[in-house]
């Protein structure tokens, strides 16, 4: 009973926001192709996802993208942090192409990699890797730089090998920070997928977003942020429940 | 930088990075040459030679003066108007608990995908890459002001009741000052999105900036052009983080006073 009520008052402030939208839009009598409200854009997801069902398309080519780079840069971002974390020379030879990495705003070069790689979802599916590589980089890095030098010690005198040493002690004691780096990649991978699609033109949310804006069909426009806001949110909230699996020793027990 | 896992000789901590800057130099310079063709991969020295004809000739003014005016204003209102939002709602719990969690899932939505209905209600021109710049921004700083202000430790507040302090006070007095560790961690975060938002509305439809440079650029196969204005705008970046986090420590300086 109590968790019901708990879930209702979670619930309220998006009732709310759907209220204050609607009161705003019907209030100032703002024109739809301006600015739509609740109801036309719930009426156009429910046309969109179910009675016509065009939207899919879009989402389904966005979301493929979004996974496809995403993976692409958790697997670089693990191996080469984890690489650099363990080894202090190629630290120390990669440090200045790190720092220019992160120099580079990443959306910024989406026209560089749209001239490299032309028209195609290569460039979307690298645009995505180059941008979430860099948190979850810095958080391999920081991981499993930071193992307890105690832990080193005892995986030394029971004779384990660089790898398993890195394997058992190191990359489980990274986890964490790995995973934080990963929540905040996925936010960035979406972003970059986005951006990619408004200056390719062929397709997907970030396409149909901007297409549909400059049309004045803002109402298709607003139906498909808000599926895009659902699909980050949804993703995001999969990386937690992931994180409170596997790393259950840094539970939020340990906060209060 | 000091370690203890795997010592390197000092020498080593100057030589190896200057090694990397030479290394990415002459990867660049080989790989510049193989492909031959300025407009795909341009050199070193191509990139250089742009950039010095853009600060004698002046022709890229304009696109930098739209960036710079763009993100700056944008991250002077968004930041602004969020930190006084945060400080209010941070003490007022009513507000706080109704719109805390409803910020908290707007931010989940990639903020750059409103960026052609902000073109929509605000034009082509400077003003829309600032409202952009402005509602990205708005958010980072007022969930980060509230949660600093709410941050505060109790023993502070409470001191400040017994001696008198009346609930505003205490909240600009004790709270606020509490909370620039957090305003200062979220304008870092806030200057880095300027840049970003702005460039990316100038992706899609502006008359001078950097991203509609870079977008130009794109379509005509100039990546010197492209290589150039790349590193204008990660200077002016990295330049505006630097300049918030010298402002950071030293504001916040009782956390990161030099031992």
């Amino acid at each position: 009973m109590s968790s019901l009520r708990s879930f209702l008052l979670k619930l309220l402030p998006f009732v709310l926001l759907l209220l204050v939208w609607h009161g705003l839009v019907e209030g100032l009598r703002i024109p739809s192709r301006l600015m739509p409200g609740p109801i036309e854009a719930g009426q156009r997801i429910y046309l969109g996802l179910i009675s016509d069902g065009d939207l899919w398309a879009h989402l389904w080519q966005t979301l493929r993208s979004t996974l496809m780079g995403y993976a692409l840069g958790c697997v670089l971002a693990l191996v080469i942090g984890s690489v650099l974390a363990m080894n202090r020379v190629l630290e120390l030879l990669f440090y200045p192409l790190i720092l220019l990495m992160q120099a580079v705003p990443k959306v910024a070069i989406a026209p560089l990699v749209l001239l490299w790689l032309g028209f195609d979802a290569r460039s979307i599916v690298t645009l995505v890797a180059l941008i979430c590589f860099f948190p979850i980089f810095v958080g391999t890095f920081i991981g499993v730089r930071s193992t307890p030098e105690v832990l080193r010690d005892l995986f030394r005198t029971l004779d384990a090998s660089g790898f398993k040493t890195f394997l058992h002690c190191s990359l489980p004691h990274a986890s964490g920070s790995i995973i934080a780096g990963m929540q905040v990649g996925w936010g960035f991978a979406l972003v970059g997928c986005v951006v990619m699609e408004f200056i390719m033109g062929i397709g997907g949310a970030g396409f149909l977003i901007d297409n549909s804006a400059n049309a004045l069909d803002t109402v298709t426009a607003v139906a498909s942020m808000v599926l895009l806001g659902v699909m980050g949110y949804l993703g995001g909230m999969l990386i937690a429940a992931v994180k409170q699996r596997m790393i259950f020793w840094e539970g939020p027990a340990r906060h209060g | 930088m000091d370690d203890v896992t795997s010592p390197v000789p000092r020498w080593m901590q100057v030589v190896l990075p200057a090694a990397g800057v030479g290394l990415i130099l002459a990867v660049w310079q080989v790989l510049a040459a193989v492909v031959n063709t300025p407009g795909l991969l341009p050199s070193p020295l191509q990139t250089l030679l742009t950039l010095a004809t853009w600060a004698t000739s002046g022709g890229f003014g304009p696109h930098l003066t739209a960036t710079v005016a763009g993100a700056l204003g944008g991250l002077a209102v968004g930041a602004g108007l969020g930190l006084i939002a945060g400080v209010i709602v941070g003490e007022v719990r009513v507000l706080d608990r109704i719109l805390y969690p409803v910020a908290l899932a707007l931010q989940a939505m990639p903020v750059v995908a409103i960026a052609p209905l902000v073109i929509v209600w605000f034009g082509i021109g400077i003003p829309s890459k600032l409202a952009l710049v402005a509602i990205g921004t708005f958010f980072v700083m007022f969930l980060n002001t509230v949660a600093g202000m709410h941050a505060t430790p109790i023993e502070l507040s409470d001191m400040g009741r017994a001696f008198g302090g009346s609930r505003w006070q205490i909240a600009l007095r004790i709270n606020l000052p509490n909370a620039w560790d957090y305003i200062f961690g979220a304008l870092e975060v806030c200057a880095a999105l300027s840049f970003i938002l702005c460039v990316v509305g100038e992706f899609l439809a502006a008359k001078a900036g950097l991203g509609y440079y870079l977008r130009a650029a794109s379509s005509n196969i100039d990546a010197a052009a492209m290589f150039a204005s790349l590193i204008v705008l990660s200077l002016l970046a990295t330049t505006l983080a630097l300049a918030v986090r010298v402002a950071h420590h030293r504001t916040v300086f009782w956390k990161y006073r030099r031992h």
